[in-house]
């Protein structure tokens, strides 16, 4: 506030005025006694204690919502639409999205170059790669190969074996062609001519009649009933892996007498056909 | 920020502004019409509330090449004379003093504090003995503490106009209380 005459009466002595500011204060007070009784009226009155009072809090609350209501807040659409997503009013600078969304762009962009380093380095381990898988592939192939000729070998040795079981059990399932097999080869066996209960009495030399019906095959250490009836020699006892054969009747070209039987044991160790057969049948 | 661009703030509807606007002179306005309106405090509430809301509703009313601070005290000083006329009686008008003003010393010893009392008693029947006008502008410079220009803008005067009602108040005042040289010779 620029100071005016009273100011001027409350700080100055009547002395201290200067001759316009006398001229000024002539209208009001001639004399220094009537400055004086003015000088000391603006200073009480100066010195009273003057109360501001405070207006009440529902006042500037009417005040506010009148305010709101003259003033209604009506942002810029632009403002609405982006800024007031992106950079709101009401948060800190550090929870603002648009912060957010910068920091997460630059941790992208320092990591991107750490990816880009692996992508450079991996051709060199991709060419590494391709060379063991190459050589792991001829080895697969080798490995298939031998599989494979592993396969047409068991193929083979399949097909073989069916052969002979085939021929095995051709041989086996007639007796005729038995006796042709065990004939054409020539298997080791000892043939013992022996008189059983009934025959002996037997004198003459008439042929020995085998009964046909009557040859089985004897397993290991299993006397069948033709040997147990003794009619076959000792050395069947001693091939106990034997085919035993039993009744085995044979029709000789001049003899009539049924009674007539011969009994055989055949040492299957002896002969590598049976072997494979009674192997692969069991 | 001065009151004038605040004032103008007001008018694009800032609301900051509003509230410092507020702050500034809500006290003094109310304290004013306290004064003015025979320390009626509800009926000073109602005007601050008053005059606070013409200048939300109508902003553009003030004129920005005027100082802020006297266009608001001739709006309250209107709204007080247009209280008068509708009062027309003024028998309890006081003298814009506040009869329970603390003392400003709270260690003064008793006999200053009983002339204190009485000075300030003698001159508030002085007040109340002064016509309106003389009244109206001493209370606008010791009390409002507005210069001898921003009364004369207030109440639409010359400035000499004011320095006459201000000098002849304080004179009035000064023979009035002339029984208490030892306070104003103090």
């Amino acid at each position: 506030m620029e100071k005016d005459i009273i100011d001027i009466v409350t700080e100055k002595e009547f002395i201290q005025l200067t001759a316009s500011e006398k001229s000024e204060l002539h209208e009001f007070c001639k004399t220094e006694e009537e400055y004086n009784q003015l000088k000391a009226v603006f200073a009480s009155v100066s010195a009273m204690p003057i109360d501001t009072p405070s207006p009440k809090a529902e006042t500037k609350r009417d005040l506010d919502a009148l305010f709101a209501q003259t003033h209604p807040r009506v942002a810029p659409i632009w403002y609405n639409s982006v800024f007031a997503v992106i950079v709101p009013k009401d948060k800190p600078i550090y929870r603002q999205p648009i912060l957010q969304v910068a920091a997460v762009a630059l941790l992208f962009l320092l990591a991107v170059p750490m990816f880009s380093n692996d992508i450079v380095q991996e051709p060199t381990k991709l060419a590494k790669n391709e060379n063991i898988e190459t050589n792991d592939k001829a080895t697969d192939k080798v490995k298939e190969n031998e599989l494979t000729k592993d396969m047409a070998n068991d193929q083979l040795d399949v097909n073989q074996l069916e052969t002979i079981v085939q021929d095995e059990e051709s041989d086996i399932v007639s007796p005729a062609d038995t006796r042709t097999s065990l004939a054409e080869n020539s298997f080791p066996f000892t043939l013992t001519l022996e008189p059983s209960g009934n025959d002996r009495s037997r004198k003459d030399n008439s042929p020995i009649l085998l009964d046909e019906n009557r040859i089985s095959m004897g397993l290991e250490g299993t006397p069948t009933p033709m040997a147990a009836s003794g009619s076959v020699s000792n050395d069947f006892f001693d091939h106990p892996d034997g085919v035993f054969a039993e009744d085995k009747k044979l029709e000789a070209a001049s003899s009539n007498d049924s009674d007539d039987r011969l009994s055989f044991a055949i040492s299957a160790s002896e002969t590598d056909d049976l072997m494979d057969l009674l192997t692969v049948t069991f | 920020m001065t009151d004038e661009s605040l004032m103008i703030s007001i008018s694009k509807g800032e609301k900051r502004a509003f509230d410092e606007i507020y702050v500034r002179y809500s006290g003094p306005l109310l304290g004013y019409f306290m004064r003015m309106l025979w320390r009626d405090r509800e009926k000073a509430e109602d005007f601050v509330h008053d005059i606070f809301a013409k200048i939300i509703r109508k902003p553009e009313s003030f004129d920005p090449t005027r100082k802020f601070k006297t266009w608001l005290y001739s709006v309250a000083n209107n709204m007080c004379k247009n209280e008068y006329k509708k009062q027309e009686v003024r028998k309890n008008t006081s003298t814009g003093l506040d009869g329970h003003y603390a003392l400003s010393d709270s260690n003064s010893n008793v006999l200053e504090e009983v002339q204190d009392m009485q000075f300030r008693e003698q001159f508030e029947e002085s007040m109340d003995a002064l016509d309106d006008k003389h009244k109206e502008a001493f209370r606008l410079r010791h009390i409002s503490g507005l210069s001898i220009k921003e009364i004369a803008e207030v109440l639409e005067l010359s400035d000499g106009t004011v320095k006459s009602r201000l000098f002849y108040a304080a004179k009035y005042l000064a023979e009035s209380l002339k029984d208490f040289n030892p306070v104003l010779n103090r």
